[in-house]
């Protein structure tokens, strides 16, 4: 009896030593704070902070490619970052810390995918309906808005215009907001003076998953006629951030075009498949 | 008699200033025609330098025509040109 007390008694001591210390191994946390930028306009930095508790063996860096459901891993650092080249691909980014036999997920998987905004009506510069279309700089999310107000100028990033009265084209331009005043003749006494954005717009003959072309002076330019429907042209907006805008169902009794965009979140960077 | 003398003289004055005016207008008129055939002729000289560049003018081009492009370039696109109101194209 007193031998199972004392075995008894031993055995409490020992769980309770456990707990209070715990298993060497099992020290360790997940990373914190994942986050991509733009290495170069193609490839991708991904960062992160080191976990709280414990130091790691090291991190397991993984990619997974939009529209598919599995990550693929493409790097093992003991660092805090990885340079990543998605060979013209977007997709999510995954940080594992291993600690021995143990493996700790970052909580948040940043990603390159572009921000999708749905098809919506843009008008020509002196139809009804706005004419003005831009993005907001972190969130992607894509607005019309009208040039006829001022305090709309740092919001537009493009517009609709047949550089003449009226609206009667034939042939339509998406141009930069900032060339409007002066050099547009259907914007005399319709946009005012504004610090509006002073963006370039490039024609993309390839596909609309491929990356857009790299920013130059020789390809970019502050307007490009809309030749054909459906149609796709890139932007790059004064601050650095690239976008994909398609145009299709152009109509001249109204005035109007349907726009479509895909908004690169992720600054500097030209990835744009969706 | 006085008077007819007097008379004469004065006409004797006038003719012969008279003639010596149509004797200029001569000489200048023969200036002018002579100034009019080198024109003629400089006008005749300048065709025929305008032919002879035309015609070396289109050899060059059918030259320039028939020289292969250098590797690695290609033939520069036209510039179109921009219809009425449309601002010219700018690189940025």
């Amino acid at each position: 009896m007193r031998k199972f007390f004392a075995l008894t008694a031993v055995g409490i001591f020992a769980a309770t030593a456990l707990l209070m210390v715990g298993c060497p191994s099992d020290t360790g946390d997940v990373p914190g704070d994942p986050k991509v930028e733009a290495a170069t306009d193609s490839t991708v930095k991904f960062t992160w902070t080191a976990p709280t508790e414990g130091t790691p063996d090291k991190y397991i860096v993984s990619f997974m490619e939009t529209g598919t459901t599995a990550y693929v891993p493409f790097d093992t650092v003991t660092t805090t970052e990885a340079i990543h080249n998605p060979a013209g691909k977007t997709g999510s980014y995954k940080v594992v810390a291993v600690f021995g036999s143990t493996e700790y997920e970052a909580l948040t998987m940043p990603s390159t995918a572009p921000v999708a905004n749905a098809a919506t009506s843009l008008s020509e510069l002196n139809a009804a309906g706005n004419s003005g279309y831009g993005w907001a700089k972190t969130a992607g999310t894509a607005t019309t808005y009208s040039l006829t107000q001022a305090a709309n100028a740092t919001s537009v990033d493009i517009y609709l215009t047949d550089f003449a009265t009226g609206f009667a084209g034939p042939e339509y331009s998406i141009a930069s907001p900032d060339i409007a005043r002066g050099s547009d003749p259907g914007a005399t006494g319709v946009v005012p003076d504004g610090a509006w954005r002073v963006n370039a717009i490039a024609k993309v003959t390839g596909s609309e998953n491929s990356p857009l072309p790299a920013h130059s002076t020789t390809v970019y330019a502050q307007y490009q006629e809309v030749d054909q429907t459906p149609f796709l042209m890139a932007v790059r907006t004064a601050d650095g951030y690239y976008a994909l805008i398609h145009l299709d169902s152009k109509n001249l009794g109204s005035g109007t075009v349907q726009i479509k965009s895909w908004y690169q979140t992720v600054k500097g960077l030209r990835l744009i498949q969706h | 008699m006085r008077k007819l003398v007097a008379a004469m003289a004065i006409l004797a004055v006038v003719f012969v200033i008279g003639c010596q005016d149509t004797k200029k207008v001569t000489e200048l008129q023969g200036q002018v025609d002579k100034l009019t055939q080198e024109l003629d002729q400089a006008k005749m000289d300048l065709a025929k330098k305008s032919a002879e560049c035309d015609s070396l003018a289109k050899v060059v081009a059918d030259m320039s025509a028939k020289k292969p492009a250098p590797k690695g370039s290609g033939t520069p696109a036209p510039t179109p040109k921009p219809p009425s109101g449309k601002p010219p194209k700018v690189g940025r």
